[in-house]
């Protein structure tokens, strides 16, 4: 991005309970990190030594997915084994800041992801769900005081939960239902969302007519050359969408500065906001390579 | 040696409301098994039909009670029209009356037809799931003197809960439904009562559920088709061959079963051939009895298919009575 006011942001999951269920048995990954803990995953000396890595590689803003990584004052029952209080958080916000960095929150609300919110990911489309996010929302806009906000809302899908032990996926209406209560909860605190943009892969019909041009779009792309996906960019900013491409960074360095030659090209400047490298890893001592090679792969955007 | 108590009995339906949801605006395509808001139970054809299936000689009714009943412990789950408890006993003793030496309560725990759960639901293995399913297994054996219970779950797969059937869809998979499983048979049991699920399970993972069934369940097996023969060497499309071929294999495990039939998708031979074939396949040590499942509900517009499936159940009694040492 040459243009220095674009936003240059970089996914950090603070919180690690996103994928399977602690003790699960259909899962065919060896990776320990893909598996819930009760414990909060990230270490602190690699954080702040990526997160100051970050900053010198160019990244302008930090989205930190919080989950179950703070101690809410709505709802303790959701924090992990070393999950930060309020004020700590409030400090590493402070800090990160001094560095340079916008501090998003991000909250992943897809059925995929949402290990963390422990017994209410069990309760989708009921008054305690519902409760519970509305609390957590605008708890974590008061602590980041933000100006956009992540809600997530991946791979939501059958097939995306095949290995979990608890499929739950939300269908036609009541997905944009679920939706449209979080967009509005989040921009009732002045706040921007920004959703992900896989809803309209194969139904960008439907997604249009749904999605509010109120949310920012971040529509992801792995690396792998899939005509439809690159096609929504396009689509996207026809519909005068903003957007923040996400790439997953690491592995695909040169199609990173291809797509983001692309996205310039098809995205109005206007619309596009910036980008968000996803590195697809936590800050889990074990990870420290993938992290910063992600970082690296951003260099030359 | 034959078993003298061999059950003999039809699944019946009161409660309904087992498959998609209402018809509200999560759902975008019509499907005839849409829950609805009051009973579909014609009452005097109701008694017409148990009353004849009592005629034949039918010993045993299992009644699908869903949200047919007004469950004191948790009312938010009935109809306008549900039945009271006392409705509930007196409709009990009447049919214990006729002739029916047993009737059980089944409450179906499957994901994908447990929409009469309303909320809950959408609540599966949750701390609140955990409570209401103890609370209305407690209550529906204590309304039914039941000494067992059926809990259904059956068809847990996602394409039973695509997004023309469900808002949500939930699905357990792996442990997390052998850990609600495992639960509700706790709840059942410490009423004294003995557990009943469908067996389609086995269907799909043979070593992991004789792994991890507890021999204490019985076994409901269920094949509706009208082909019979020997499954290693015929025709017989794989699916039919496998569910054949369960009746055995639970058999050989060790599993008490009652293996059901139906004429529901016009098979009206099916009930006396799967008699016979589990007459010859099933030890009669195993063999508690046979259920005959019409899939329809308690509705005059369904009378020509349950009584048929009444007198294709009566007939093979006698079979099996007849041919039976």
């Amino acid at each position: 991005m040459g243009n220095t006011a674009k936003m240059k942001a970089a996914i950090i999951d603070l919180c690690t309970n996103l994928w399977f269920e602690n003790g699960n048995e259909l899962a065919k990954t060896n990776d320990p990190l893909r598996f819930a803990s009760k414990k909060l995953r990230c270490d602190r000396a690699l954080f702040d030594e990526y997160t100051e890595y970050l900053a010198k590689c160019g990244i302008n803003a930090l989205i930190l997915n919080v989950g179950d990584a703070l101690r809410y004052e709505t709802h303790p029952e959701l924090a992990v084994e070393g999950a930060l209080s309020i004020d700590e958080m409030k400090k590493e916000i402070e800090r990160l800041k001094s560095l340079g960095f916008e501090v998003i929150p991000m909250l992943e609300l897809s059925t995929a992801h949402d290990e963390w919110l422990r017994d209410y990911s069990h309760m989708i489309a009921t008054p305690p769900y519902y409760k519970v996010c509305a609390d957590i929302i605008r708890e974590i806009c008061e602590i980041f005081e933000p100006k956009y906000m992540h809600i997530g809302m991946a791979d939501e899908s059958a097939d995306y939960q095949m290995e979990y032990e608890y499929m739950a996926v939300r269908h036609n209406e009541l997905w944009w239902h679920d939706l449209y209560f979080f967009l509005d909860r989040v921009q009732g605190e002045g706040v921007t969302a920004i959703v992900y943009g896989d809803r309209t892969w194969g139904r960008s019909e439907e997604f249009i007519k749904g999605m509010p041009t109120t949310a920012v779009i971040a529509n992801r792309y792995d690396g792998h050359l899939d005509p439809e996906k690159l096609s929504c960019y396009e689509t996207l900013a026809k519909d005068t969408y903003r957007q923040l491409p996400a790439y997953v960074g690491a592995p695909n360095a040169q199609n990173l500065s291809m797509l983001d030659e692309y996205v310039k090209k098809v995205i109005p400047d206007e619309k596009l906001l910036g980008c968000i490298l996803i590195a697809d890893a936590v800050c889990d001592p074990s990870r420290r390579e993938e992290l910063f090679a992600a970082a690296d792969s951003i260099k030359g955007i | 040696m034959k078993n003298d108590k061999m059950m003999w009995a039809t699944l019946a339906h009161l409660g309904y409301n087992m498959w998609g949801d209402e018809n509200h605006r999560y759902i975008r395509n019509t499907l005839s098994h849409l829950s609805t808001q009051i009973m579909r139970v014609d009452k005097k054809y109701w008694v017409e039909y148990t009353n004849y299936m009592a005629s034949l000689g039918l010993n045993t009714l299992i009644i699908d009670v869903g949200e047919a009943l007004r469950y004191e412990s948790h009312p938010e789950l009935a109809l306008i029209d549900s039945w009271s408890r006392e409705e509930m006993e007196k409709e009990i003793d009447r049919l214990h009356s006729i002739g029916f030496t047993e009737v059980i309560p089944k409450l179906n725990f499957g994901a994908g037809h447990d929409t009469w759960l309303k909320i809950y639901d959408h609540m599966l293995s949750s701390s609140v799931y955990k409570q209401v399913t103890a609370d209305l297994i407690h209550e529906a054996c204590d309304v039914f003197k039941a000494k067992h219970l059926h809990l259904g779950m059956d068809e847990e797969h996602y394409r039973f809960q695509n997004e023309n059937r469900r808002g949500l869809a939930i699905v357990r998979q792996g442990n997390g439904w052998w850990r609600d499983l495992y639960h509700l048979v706790d709840c059942v049991e410490k009423e004294n009562a003995r557990a009943w699920v469908w067996s389609d399970p086995i269907w799909y993972n043979p070593e992991e559920f004789v792994r991890k069934m507890p021999k204490s369940v019985i076994q409901c097996n269920w094949y509706y088709g009208s082909e019979f023969e020997n499954p290693q060497n015929t025709g017989l499309d794989h699916d039919d061959r496998t569910y054949l071929e369960c009746f055995e294999l639970l058999d050989k495990h060790g599993y008490y079963q009652v293996p059901t039939g139906s004429n529901c998708y016009g098979a009206e031979e099916n009930m006396v051939d799967l008699t016979k074939y589990c007459q010859k396949h099933v030890s009669n040590e195993h063999l508690l009895g046979f259920m005959d499942a019409p899939w329809s509900a308690a509705r005059k517009s369904s009378k020509e298919r349950q009584f048929r499936s009444a007198d294709h159940l009566a007939e093979a009694k006698l079979w099996y009575e007849t041919n039976t040492k």
